[in-house]
């Protein structure tokens, strides 16, 4: 874990999931 | 009777060598379980109240009402914030990087657990979302063929995605839980200390 730690674990743990969800959503995956 | 002490003492540089990232496993495992109590707690809340019915499968998110979806998504958040919260507290880290991992850790221990439960046939009651893990056992015999119809195929699709948004909800809330958990504030511009610093793993006294 670096300095910069912190970005990454918001950036992959928080915003991926997230924007993956909003992702699959937006392109109407669920019908 | 001559007696000799030998000290050595070995500084080992972060970037020279092995240095183990030390992970809570008391504080992992109390907060995967405490997730997956207040799964099972909102997820029967929600059956109680008729926000969800157990083994309901939903052809078309029209049939999704909003209840029901209030408390799938808040059911999957607010579980695993309280994991990951649970997690931080108990590994005892004020480093919010260490907490939010720990978090997230808790998050995966409780995957293997979910996928269990709901292949038991228990995924119903932690919410509408989780039966979606559960795969038809292999060594029941259907009576009717599912692929036949297209309401099925739907169905199916549709409870993935919907076993899929719940976890990676669930992930996201892990990691928000460790974030509280650390007691640091949720700020990204706080100057941090240089982590692993004199051989200290957990961050230590500020």
């Amino acid at each position: 874990m670096g300095r910069n730690a912190m970005i990454y674990i918001l950036l992959w743990l928080l915003g991926a999931p997230l924007t993956l969800i909003l992702i699959l959503f937006l392109l109407g995956v669920g019908r | 009777m001559a007696r000799v002490e030998i000290e050595e003492v070995v500084a080992v540089e972060p970037d020279d060598g092995f240095l183990p990232w030390y992970v809570s496993w008391s504080g992992v495992f109390v907060g995967a379980l405490s997730a997956l109590a207040l799964l099972l707690v909102f997820g029967l809340t929600a059956i109680a109240v008729g926000a969800h019915q157990v083994g309901q499968h939903f052809a078309s998110w029209h049939e999704f009402r909003l209840i029901t979806l209030a408390f799938s998504v808040f059911g999957a958040f607010l579980s695993f914030v309280l994991g990951g919260w649970a997690a931080a507290k108990v590994t005892g880290t004020r480093r919010p990087e260490t907490a939010m991992l720990h978090g997230a850790i808790a998050w995966l221990v409780t995957v293997p657990g979910l996928l269990f439960f709901a292949a038991l046939g228990a995924g119903g009651y932690l919410g509408a979302w989780y039966g979606g893990l559960a795969a038809p056992p292999a060594w029941a015999a259907q009576a009717t063929p599912m692929a036949d119809n297209a309401a099925a195929l739907l169905a199916a699709r549709n409870a993935a995605l919907g076993s899929l948004t719940a976890l990676l909800l669930g992930l996201a809330g892990s990691v928000v839980g460790g974030w509280l958990g650390s007691g640091e504030r949720m700020t990204l511009n706080f100057s941090k200390i240089p982590h692993r610093q004199h051989g200290r793993a957990w961050g230590g006294m500020r």
